[in-house]
């Protein structure tokens, strides 16, 4: 208990030191993603081209903008990350999708991912992420994939899941959550196998 | 005398005060009790610490007068403390110093707070307070430092808090304050050095009056929703060094008295409507280091002599804006300069060639803009100099009109450069095998030139390279080399648009990061290496346009990342394998224009993301199912030319196609809006068969076949002969004369006579090989017989199902239409 604290005020810090460096310009997008990057180990150099002193992080690699220069796509399955998920991320306000999967992140999934409201594919599928699934998740109302499965999550699925009525696929096994399984609302329509 | 009573009461006073002051410091423990009463701590430190056993004075972050057992400091930064402030922190009466920095502490700020009138420091950056400031710091008068940083505190910022005429730091950064500004913000600050309010949602003008806060060194009002222009009174701060104002809706220029702020270190307004001239002032400004406006509107031409100016000029950063004229060869003595961004600018002339100077270069950036080389030089000339930047990591100079070759002396750029972005901008001739020695390099865009030539070998040197792009160059010939496999971090790989020809290298499978691939529009030939589909992280994968051919194997159902697919153009024969309806992230399936053939997958239905969906001009045949009618993203939908045939599916995204990607489908009926002939028949073409299928033959026959089933598995096994496992080859059809069918039923004798119905009557037959069949006979007077004769021979000769009765043959002519049809003895299911 007292250690995950430690290792929160500590993820707390680093967070707040990147903020107080002012940036040459305005760019929340990039800011939240370096937040990301800092937060992950990287051994194959998948982030290198996250450079913080660009003008947006439309031309980093695995990332896409849309016309705007707003972040829309993160692109990082399968590329031998780890470390943990940031709330920062919960800033990206036109991000579609968030592919994550097949990693070895750990840690939990941050509650402020539920402000992605224009989240379509939320992938965090293999990996080692483990607390549970974030109730928040259910404020994502344009979500159609929701894959977690293959981590260490517990707890219930989150009623609040069944008011996402664009899901189509949702997938959590291979965890150890517990619980009855929603079948109301979005669950309705689901295939309960794989 | 006189003095004893002096003495006397001088010790009354004393006891008096110590007395009062143990009574008040009972009330600081208390205080302090109830404040740990609302907090948690890592390991319960303060728990244990703070415990009534010894004197308050001793506990962990507190500190004492000498004279008074009274709480002077509070000192709890850094703890990983979370809960909320007490509001009897309010009665820690003689407290100077309150650190609650980067803690977890929220809620609200107490109001109790501005009691404390001997508090000179308050520092509660970096925690989760909320709420609003509490308007009764006014009465903190003796307060020196006020740092509420990173938190989520709100609503206005209490303007009195500017009269505090001790106020040195105002620093509120990173919250969510909005409001404005008082205009008279500085009139009783004469002590301010710092005010940081950058992040934060404040409105209205810059206060003009700030120019009095003559000891302001730093100034922030960055990334806030300031409006109007920045006050030339800000020229007063000569002792300002750091002024921070990008992204606000800043307009009119940059005030000359910026020049007169002899001790500014950095400038930076970049995302502001800022428009004119940069004041040339500025570059006498000996101090500066960062000058940033990124993204204004400024304009004009950088001054051409600067000799003296900016000695300390580490960071430049002009990019996006109307800058002019040439880049000054002068900008070489800035030998500080490890940052220049004149990108996305109308620069002209020619790049300086003596940038090399510039020996602490990291990032060199002249992209998007006129800039051409020296005419009389082929090389890039300034290419060649920039060899001296042994730092040099980035480089852009894309989207200009350079027009020459790479020099070979690109190998002798620093091994330091991870990026060389120089697309667009007219090379020409070939790619210099040199490129090979920047093996540091993780992008290499050189797309969109005049490159000729074949691709180098020594590409396959750069291990560390993840996007590579030589596209859009229309002459790069050759093939494409093995040594590219060795590439194993790529993620990007473009050759799209150019004459590579041959085969495809097997071992691109080797690419295991793979993610986008662009060769389209070249004229590669042979199959897609299997290989190629074993990498399963390939997002977007484009062989459009080229001379592959063979089959489309199965494994594409294996990338279930692919989002974006295109092999059009191409000269592929097979028909679509049923597994691409696996890929549910697919967003565009583009494969028009080749020789598949075959129908469209059933499983398309499960294209839960499909948007685009081009199969135009192959020879696909059969219906389109009525699965897609559940891919509610779906847009564009095109299957002209093939032969596909029956009803154009009505539900879901088919309500909305209103398009001509119908056409040249000769046996597709549906509404008018496809442009295709209506479905003929009472109701709706296809519904009438089903009506067919379902209430006559159908289910006869179920249970029928499953007679014939174990007759023949009788006779089989009798028999003892194996035969092969009947392929499924195209349908063959026997041809029946209608001679043939007369001798096989008995000139429709009553006696074969099986049963009757609206459209015909159906007849068992026996023909001259032993055959025996079911033969319906359609009635000729039926209006629009040969539609439904034709839909239905159509139907049932494609309809493959272990329900349904398979059609052996037909017979058509002016006077008898028939089916011939598998015989059930037992029947109609009804019976």
């Amino acid at each position: 208990m007292a250690g995950r604290d430690l290792l929160l005020f500590v993820a707390v810090t680093v967070i707040s030191s990147s903020l107080m460096a002012p940036m040459a310009r305005g760019n929340s997008d990039g800011d939240a993603l370096y937040v990301l990057r800092r937060s992950l180990s990287d051994p194959d150099n998948v982030l290198q081209s996250w450079d913080q002193n660009l003008v947006n992080p439309c031309t980093w690699f695995h990332v896409t903008c849309n016309q705007d220069s707003q972040v829309t796509r993160v692109d990082l399955g399968n590329s031998n990350l780890s470390g943990h998920l940031v709330p920062e991320l919960g800033k990206l306000e036109h991000l579609q999708y968030l592919e994550l999967y097949k990693n070895n992140i750990q840690g939990k999934i941050p509650a402020e991912l539920g402000n992605l409201k224009n989240l379509k594919s939320l992938d965090l599928y293999n990996n080692n992420i483990s607390g549970t699934i974030p109730p928040s998740l259910g404020n994502l109302k344009s979500l159609v994939f929701l894959r977690l499965n293959d981590n260490r999550l517990t707890g219930p699925i989150p009623r609040t899941l069944t008011g996402i009525s664009s899901l189509k696929v949702f997938d959590v096994s291979n965890n150890n959550l517990c619980g009855p399984i929603p079948i109301t609302g979005s669950f309705e329509h689901i295939p309960l196998d794989k | 005398m006189g003095k004893n009573a002096i003495f006397m009461f001088l010790a009354v006073l004393y006891l008096f005060i110590n007395i009062v002051a143990s009574l008040n410091s009972s009330t600081d423990e208390y205080a302090l009790l109830v404040f740990k009463s609302q907090i948690t701590s890592p390991n319960k430190i303060l728990a244990k610490n703070w415990s009534q056993g010894i004197s308050f004075c001793n506990w962990i972050g507190i500190t004492c007068g000498t004279r008074h057992i009274r709480v002077r400091g509070l000192n709890l930064a850094n703890m990983g403390i979370a809960g909320t402030i007490a509001k009897e922190i309010g009665e820690l009466s003689f407290l100077k110093s309150l650190n609650l920095s980067n803690n977890n502490f929220h809620g609200l700020i107490p109001n109790e707070i501005g009691n404390l009138s001997q508090l000179q420091e308050i520092d509660m950056q970096n925690n989760e307070l909320t709420g609003s400031i509490p308007p009764s710091f006014e009465f903190l008068g003796n307060l020196q430092k006020l740092n509420l940083a990173d938190n989520k505190l709100n609503g206005d910022i209490p303007n009195r808090i500017f009269n505090l005429s001790s106020l040195a730091e105002i620093i509120f950064t990173n919250n969510s304050l909005s409001g404005s500004l008082p205009m008279d913000i500085c009139y009783n600050l004469p002590k301010l050095e710092w005010l940081t309010i950058y992040l934060n949602q404040i409105s209205g003008n810059i206060p003009p009056s700030l120019g009095t806060c003559m000891n302001l060194k730093h100034l922030s009002l960055a990334h806030n929703n300031f409006v109007g222009s920045i006050p030339m009174e800000i020229g007063n701060l000569t002792k300002l060094q750091i002024l921070y104002l990008v992204e606000n809706n800043l307009r009119g220029t940059i005030p000359h008295s910026i020049g007169s702020l002899t001790n500014l270190k950095e400038f930076a307004i970049s995302d502001n409507r800022i428009e004119g001239q940069i004041p040339k002032s500025i570059f006498n400004l000996s101090m500066l280091q960062f000058f940033a406006s990124v993204n204004t509107s400024i304009s004009g031409n950088l001054p051409s002599s600067i000799v003296n100016g900016l000695p300390n000029l580490e960071r430049l950063l002009l990019g996006i804006n109307q800058l002019t004229g040439d880049i000054p060869a002068s900008i070489s003595n800035y030998s500080k300069l490890t940052k220049l961004d004149l990108g996305e600018n109308y620069f002209s002339g020619r790049v300086p060639t003596n940038l090399g100077n510039l020996h602490n270069l990291n990032f060199l950036s002249f992209g998007y803009n006129q800039l051409i080389n020296d005419p009389s030089m082929l090389e890039l000339d300034f290419l060649i100099s920039l060899k001296n930047c042994r730092k040099l990591q980035s480089l852009e100079m894309g989207k200009n009109y350079f027009d020459g070759i790479l020099p070979k002396s690109l190998g002798n750029l620093s091994a330091s450069v991870e990026y060389f972005k120089a697309y667009d901008c007219g090379i020409k001739g070939f790619i210099p095998n040199e490129i090979g020695n920047m093996s540091n390099l993780i992008e290499l865009d050189i797309g969109s030139n005049e490159l000729t030539g074949t691709i180098p070998d020594t590409l396959g040197q750069l291990r560390k390279l993840q996007s590579l792009s030589l596209g859009d160059n229309k002459h790069i010939g050759g093939s494409v080399p093995d040594n590219l496999c060795k590439l194993v971090t790529l993620y990007h790989l473009d050759l799209g648009n150019n004459q590579l020809s041959q085969q495809l290298p097997t071992c691109l499978g080797n690419l295991t990061f793979l993610g986008i691939i662009d060769l389209a529009y070249n004229s590669l030939t042979s199959t897609i290496p299997s290989t190629l589909w074993t990498n399963q992280d390939i997002q977007i994968s484009n062989l459009a346009y080229n001379l592959l051919n063979g089959s489309l194997a199965p494994e594409i159902g294996n990338i279930k990342s692919m989002r974006e697919l295109y092999l059009s153009g191409n000269q592929f024969s097979s028909d679509i394998p049923s597994t691409v309806g696996q890929l549910q992230n697919l967003e565009r399936l583009i494969i028009s224009n080749n020789r598949l053939y075959g129908r469209i997958p059933e499983s398309f239905g499960n294209l839960i993301s499909l948007q685009s969906l081009d199969l135009s001009e192959n020879n696909l045949y059969g219906a389109i199912p009525t699965s897609l009618e559940k891919l509610e993203y779906l847009d564009y939908f095109n299957v002209s030319f093939n032969e596909l045939r029956s009803e154009i599916p009505n539900g879901g995204p088919f309500k909305n196609l209103t398009s001509d990607f119908f056409l040249g489908n000769r046996e597709l009926c549906g509404a008018s809006k496809y442009k295709v002939k209506p479905c003929k028949g009472n109701t709706t073409r296809l519904s009438s068969n089903t009506r067919v299928l379902k209430y006559i033959l159908p289910s006869i026959v179920v249970v029928l076949s499953l007679a014939i089933g174990v007759v023949y598995l009788i006779r089989h096994h009798r028999k003892n002969t194996h035969l092969p496992a009947q392929p499924t080859s195209p349908i063959t059809v026997k041809r029946i004369s209608y001679y043939e069918v007369l001798n096989a039923t008995n000139n429709f004798g009553e006696e074969n006579l099986i049963g009757k119905g609206n459209i015909g009557s159906v007849y068992k037959g026996i023909f001259s090989d032993g055959m025996i069949a079911a033969i319906k006979v359609f009635n000729l007077d039926l209006e629009g017989l040969n539609q439904s004769f034709d839909i239905e021979c159509q139907i049932l000769c494609n309809v493959r199902h272990r329900n349904l009765v398979k059609v052996l043959s037909s017979c058509s002519n002016l006077d008898l239409k028939v089916l011939v049809l598998e015989y059930m003895p037992n029947g109609d299911l009804l019976k």
